[in-house]
């Protein structure tokens, strides 16, 4: 056919010869969708959003969650090392006093 | 890479939302969305029919095209224009469900859906064209319509499929062999051509 391959498909020939329908027509086709669509369409981008925002909230939970999470360990690890130290401190204390019982 | 050469897509004339109508369905307004997905419903689901070849198939493809464009609607910047933008979510959403599918041929039980704006002459011709693409596979007719009935590069073609050109270029070949080949066998008179 020597046709170039960069020109629409020419995709029949009528009696004459002459090149009938191109496939580029279909762009410009119009179809109606179901009853209905645009509506079912809404409603599922409601439900969607409304996913997508309560997943957002939990993602924002765990993340507040998360960078708690160090602080209230590190806190907790401050008061457990303040206790020991008080303890220790005690503990001296008490041993020292024994002492100066023991030695009078 | 793709954004300069928009403009060589057959693309929608479809006349373009109001701006505000755009801001508002962004901030969440159902009825300024409602009014965008009114705007656009043929062109989406027409797009996903004619890369898929089902009018169940395509409802779905059309449907997550419009839900994309509703996430993507806050960011929307207006860099490209409006339409362009949804004839793109168009074409990506029918590809992705046409990953779903199988690689056969999908047969339509349902006769084409009702065409408002076409004269009988045009709905006939489409018919046709449809009918008897239907003999393509799937792996044959997507690169087949965007070439053809989009006018897409063969560059662009093969980023959205995520295939080598070559790849594309011989697909495209070999589906417009097969839609001649099946054109021919149809419009032969009864008994010829076996």
């Amino acid at each position: 056919m020597g046709r170039d391959a960069d020109q629409p498909l020419a995709v029949a020939y009528d009696e004459h010869g002459q090149v009938v329908p191109t496939l580029a027509r279909l762009a410009d086709l119009r179809l109606e969708p179901p009853e209905g669509f645009a509506d079912r369409v809404v409603l599922a981008a409601g439900r969607r959003s409304r996913r997508r925002r309560l997943a957002l909230t939990r993602a924002d939970e765990l993340r507040e969650w998360a960078r708690r999470g160090p602080a209230r360990r590190r806190a907790v690890a401050s008061s457990a090392l303040l206790a020991g130290a008080v303890a220790l401190g005690l503990e001296a204390r008490h041993l020292r006093h024994a002492r100066e019982v023991n030695a009078a | 890479m793709t954004s300069n050469i928009e403009h060589l897509h057959r693309s929608p004339r479809v006349a373009e939302p109001p701006t505000a109508e755009i801001q508002r369905a962004a901030a969440g307004d159902t009825d300024a969305f409602r009014e965008i997905v009114r705007r656009y419903e043929r062109l989406v689901f027409s797009v996903a029919y004619t890369v898929l070849g089902d009018a169940c198939e395509a409802e779905d493809a059309a449907q997550e095209a419009f839900l994309r464009l509703h996430r993507g609607l806050s960011r929307y910047r207006g860099e490209a224009a409006f339409g362009t933008w949804v004839f793109r979510l168009a074409i990506t959403a029918a590809l992705d469900q046409r990953r779903w599918l199988s690689r056969r041929a999908l047969v339509p039980l349902d006769p084409l859906p009702a065409t408002p704006q076409a004269t009988p002459e045009q709905r006939a011709e489409a018919e046709e064209l449809l009918a008897a693409m239907a003999a393509l596979s799937a792996a044959l007719r997507a690169p087949l319509v965007l070439r053809e009935v989009y006018g897409y590069e063969y560059a662009e073609i093969a980023a959205l499929l995520g295939k080598p050109v070559g790849t594309v270029k011989a697909a495209v070949h070999r589906g417009r062999a097969t839609l001649v080949e099946e054109l021919g066998r149809r419009r032969a008179p009864e008994g010829e051509g076996d």
